[in-house]
């Protein structure tokens, strides 16, 4: 086991922080396959994925001092990687994309997360990922977030920053759409 | 953007590692953070401010002119209201409202309520603080002595001189000095020193139910009626507190 592997995700940010910039490279190492899975995901057909997810790093070492180390660090970097991957899709989109934030405009209902993590089911990620493409931006990502990065609805509320309720309808939503494009065989599991 | 598209998966870590010890990038200051939230609270909370100011002077001005009596009119008089309403200031404070909003919403607390949790929780704070400060401090009497003797600089010199402003007399709404009182009728006067359709003496025929015996001379008055040639056929009449230097 490399050294480094037993500390958590914030006890490695608070050590980069406190000027061991060397750990900072376990931190790459750990969201490296995530980020650049999320990003193939995101910007499906980019070739610069890897790219993007480098300056992704980058960025959070510039500013990994203003990171707080009570909170997520997983939701704190997907956060940074959210924002650079829509402003790759707003660079090159010729609507803009995730014009309106209805959804946190007014206040949901709360919305729990099952109880039984339905995404453990392998054949309902392949489920998810089979439509994915179809969906809007908006119900898309967080559909990406929660079953293919396995982010809790509160980590999710963070990195779209949005309430938590909005995550809960959006996930809901997506899946109603998700359900009407799928496979008949396929439409039940979703 | 540098280009290592070609780059194969594993090599990232060495790659940010490599640029970091070579200084391309470097950890901006805890301080840089600090200041940078400590910023957009201040500048919510001067938005927040200015937002309870404009209500402080809404109820303000609408207490001087006298337009919140039209409320008590019946339905024509909130038909007039609803036209004499400084809706412009209304609306920049629902501008300033959004503004702030979206500020509040940049920061965690913010972002997990729904925007419209936040909208209306500002607006309660901005209506509470901008009538704390109306009813309970003499703000606005320092800024209207200030706005008549040309002390306040533009634009809140002007929005306070503006209070003394005529009342809008095309509108059916008058304001004046009770001179003297008969059994159906009253006469009043108002000079704003404009000369235009609000200034002169006016006698007021009073709605029907409406104990005159109640005014007495000397007393400021808010009427809303119809112009006659026997004077003006009001439907509604109101006291109104006297304001300083306003007749």
């Amino acid at each position: 086991m490399a050294e480094g592997d037993e500390l958590t995700d914030e006890a490695l940010a608070r050590l980069v922080q406190q000027g061991d910039t060397e750990r900072f490279g376990d931190l790459v190492a750990r969201y490296e396959p995530k980020l650049l899975r999320y990003g193939r995901k995101f910007l499906a057909g980019r070739e610069d994925i890897q790219d993007i997810v480098q300056d992704v790093f980058l960025k959070a070492y510039t500013n990994i001092r203003g990171f707080d180390p009570a909170r997520s660090f997983s939701s704190w970097i997907y956060r940074i990687a959210h924002n650079a991957f829509v402003n790759q899709l707003r660079s090159r989109a010729k609507a803009p994309y995730l014009l309106g934030d209805a959804d946190a405009f007014i206040a949901h209902p709360s919305y729990e997360e099952p109880a039984i993590a339905e995404r453990d089911t392998a054949i309902i990620r392949e489920a998810v990922q089979a439509g994915l493409d179809a969906l809007p931006p908006l119900y898309h990502e967080v559909l990406i977030l929660y079953y293919l990065e396995e982010l809790s609805y509160k980590d999710i509320a963070d990195v779209l920053q949005v309430p938590v309720g909005t995550v809960g309808i959006r996930i809901s939503r997506g899946k109603e759409l998700l359900r009407r494009d799928l496979p008949a065989h396929l439409q039940t599991l979703v | 953007m540098t280009n290592h598209t070609q780059e194969p998966q594993g090599d990232l870590k060495d790659t940010v590692l490599a640029r970091i010890r070579a200084g391309e990038v470097h950890m901006r200051p805890r301080i840089y953070f600090i200041l940078e939230a400590a910023g957009l609270l201040i500048l919510a909370a001067l938005v927040v401010a200015i937002t309870a100011f404009l209500v402080n002077y809404l109820v303000f001005a609408l207490d001087v002119e006298g337009h919140g009596s039209l409320l008590t009119f019946g339905p024509r008089g909130i038909g007039t209201f609803l036209v004499v309403f400084p809706w412009g200031w209304l609306i920049l404070d629902l501008v300033l409202i959004v503004l702030t909003t979206l500020l509040v919403r940049r920061f965690r607390f913010g972002y997990r309520r729904s925007f419209l949790y936040i909208a209306g929780a500002l607006c309660v704070i901005a209506i509470i603080a901008g009538v704390v400060v109306e009813r309970g401090t003499s703000l606005n009497a320092f800024l209207l002595d200030d706005a008549d003797h040309d002390r306040l600089p533009a634009p809140i010199g002007s929005l306070y001189e503006d209070v003394h402003g005529g009342a809008p007399h095309d509108r059916g709404v008058f304001r004046g000095i009770v001179d003297t009182v008969s059994t159906t009728t009253f006469s009043m006067h108002h000079d704003d020193f404009d000369h235009d359709g609000d200034d002169g003496s006016f006698t007021v025929i009073v709605p029907a139910g409406f104990d005159v015996s109640t005014l007495t001379p000397g007393e400021r008055v808010y009427v809303a009626g119809t112009p006659t040639p026997e004077g003006i056929d009001a439907y509604g009449i109101q006291v109104i507190p006297a304001a300083p230097d306003s007749m």
